[in-house]
């Protein structure tokens, strides 16, 4: 499995020798492997970083009271007294309480990034997202609630030991020491997204996704004036209208295709069966096709509709594709061509 | 078995039930279709163009009959994820980490854009409109993510943020603009123009939301 593959060990000598008796044993010991954390840590910051710009928009825009204030401080939510949003319950109803969430969901995502009290700091921040969320429905978004999933899998994860705060306290350098520590997190991650991916083309249940309905969808979506970044009136033309057409295609296919990247894996990790389709699965690029294509698709929508953090979150997640080793190996192939 | 072993099963365990109930809750239901929705247009569309998928399959279909087997069909498995769900709800409604992904789903042809229009002394000036680049009054905000979603309709109307909301913009209009005497927030709709398909240039305000300037 290119994924979750290579550079692992097996935390205990008992996990390893049940490994190849039983599937069952190999399931535990998929969850036992071990790999230096840097992909978490990379994870880690990169979200925090996203997350951050996100906040610093709603404070530059001045929308923290109209986002998260009750109604009669100036809020655009409305919710009856007696199902107020816990975060009510404890803060008063005022605008000052929708600062201090704003606050609140700033400094956790801070402390997540430089990795300082790295566990509590995202346990806190996916527990003010959550009021976040309770208190304006329908200001949280499907992203929102992806980062709160990663974020939960991270405080239970060894992504602060390197990179980090906490890395500099414990080792006295902040990259920390890069030891082995458990791989479930990453894993974790990674089927995540394959779920979040393969979910969201199945429930594409519009004909505007489909041949019988002119694979309109990417055309239509861009001429939504909410959505659109430009006027794409002119994807009416022929030549555009096609291309339209095509990428809704490949989009819906790239979604619906993501346990192939799970399936790849797991073939690449049993080399030993000889049918056709694994053999094939384990000599085509199948994850790196996969998130080339994610790549392109996510960075398109960013070019071209307003849907602010959600593209680039989601890279954000996507080194959980890579194996530490091939992220060190890439890191060495930035340096060699980096001008010296 | 030492205790490592026993961690290791246990960890196992654990992670097995979220992912089992991640990936069940993940499965897309079907909507929360109505006798009463099937009769919208889109949704007549949308009938029309499967039955034609059914019928070129050489499955005897038609709009009425494929509108009934959908209505049984969601609302079983709006059931049977209500029964399978229930050992994991508590975790998603504490934590807010529910699996619906249903990202564009149905795309309309039927589209709207929000106006928001300022009235005195007779005149009345539209101030912000979503995609016309000349009224872009206060755009940093309409279009940040999270407000957008405030007023951005679903097929079923606005969001219930949708009256705050304009209220908020009608408070800011009457706070910076003191000649202003009426706001007016509506949500435009209109069809796009779908090659091949007759253009409609027809836009019809919706969602109308009015206020006066308070008394002093």
């Amino acid at each position: 499995m290119s994924a979750v593959s290579g550079a692992v060990d097996t935390a205990s000598p008992s996990a390893a020798a049940a490994a190849p008796a039983s599937l069952l044993g190999r399931w535990v010991a998929l969850w036992d492997e071990r790999e230096p954390p840097t992909v978490l840590a990379l994870i880690r910051i990169a979200l925090a970083l996203v997350v951050l710009v996100d906040l610093a928009s709603v404070a530059k825009v001045g929308a923290q009271t109209w986002l998260w204030a009750a109604a009669e401080a100036g809020g655009i939510s409305v919710w009856d007294a007696a199902a107020s949003p816990p975060f009510y319950r404890v803060f008063s109803a005022n605008a000052g309480s929708a600062q201090l969430l704003w606050g609140g969901l700033a400094l956790s995502m801070a402390c997540v990034g430089v990795g300082c009290c790295t566990r509590t700091a995202a346990l806190v921040h996916v527990c003010l997202s959550a009021q976040a969320a309770l208190i304006n429905g329908p200001g949280d978004r499907a992203i929102d609630r992806l980062i709160r999933i990663v974020l939960l899998i991270l405080v239970l994860s060894p992504a602060g030991k390197v990179w980090s705060l906490d890395a500099k306290w414990a080792t006295g350098s902040f990259r920390g020491s890069p030891a082995n520590a458990p791989a479930w997190p990453r894993y974790l991650i990674l089927v995540q997204l394959v779920v979040m991916y393969c979910s969201a083309g199945l429930a594409k249940g519009g004909t505007a996704w489909y041949p019988w309905g002119g694979y309109r969808a990417l055309y239509l979506t861009l001429q939504d004036p909410i959505l659109a970044a430009a006027d794409f009136r002119w994807l009416a033309q022929p030549v555009p209208y096609l291309a339209t057409r095509l990428a809704t295609a490949v989009t819906h296919l790239w979604e619906l295709a993501a346990p192939l990247v799970l399936v790849a894996a797991y073939h690449r990790r049993r080399p030993d069966r000889g049918a056709v389709v694994p053999r094939l699965l384990q000599r085509l690029p199948v994850r790196n096709a996969y998130v080339a294509v994610g790549v392109l698709f996510h960075l398109t929508l960013a070019a071209t509709l307003r849907l602010g953090i959600f593209p680039f979150a989601m890279l954000a997640c996507f080194p959980a594709f890579f194996r530490p080793d091939e992220l060190a190996q890439l890191r060495l192939w930035l340096r060699r061509r980096a001008p010296s | 078995m030492g205790s490592s072993a026993r961690w290791a099963k246990l960890r196992a365990t654990v992670i097995t039930y979220f992912v089992l109930f991640s990936v069940l809750a993940a499965v897309p239901s079907l909507g929360t279709p109505s006798a009463e929705r099937l009769e919208r247009p889109f949704e007549r569309e949308e009938m029309r163009r499967w039955t034609g998928l059914f019928q070129a399959l050489g499955v005897e279909m038609d709009p009425e009959r494929l509108g009934r087997i959908y209505l049984s069909l969601s609302s079983a498995v709006a059931q049977s994820h209500a029964v399978a769900l229930w050992p994991i709800d508590w975790w998603f409604s504490l934590t807010q980490t529910g699996q619906n992904w249903r990202l564009f789903a149905t795309p309309d042809a039927s589209v709207s854009a929000l106006r928001i229009s300022a009235q005195s002394s007779g005149r009345e000036d539209v101030l912000y409109e979503s995609g016309d680049s000349a009224r872009r009054w206060n755009a940093g905000l309409l279009e940040y993510r999270r407000i957008r979603a405030a007023y951005n309709p679903t097929r079923s109307g606005p969001p219930p943020t949708y009256p705050g909301l304009s209220r908020r913009l009608s408070e800011q209009i009457f706070g910076s603009m003191p000649e202003v005497e009426r706001v007016r927030v509506a949500l435009v709709r209109s069809r796009v123009f779908v090659p091949g398909e007759a253009p409609d240039v027809q836009r019809e305000e919706e969602h109308v939301l009015e206020f006066s300037r308070p008394g002093p």
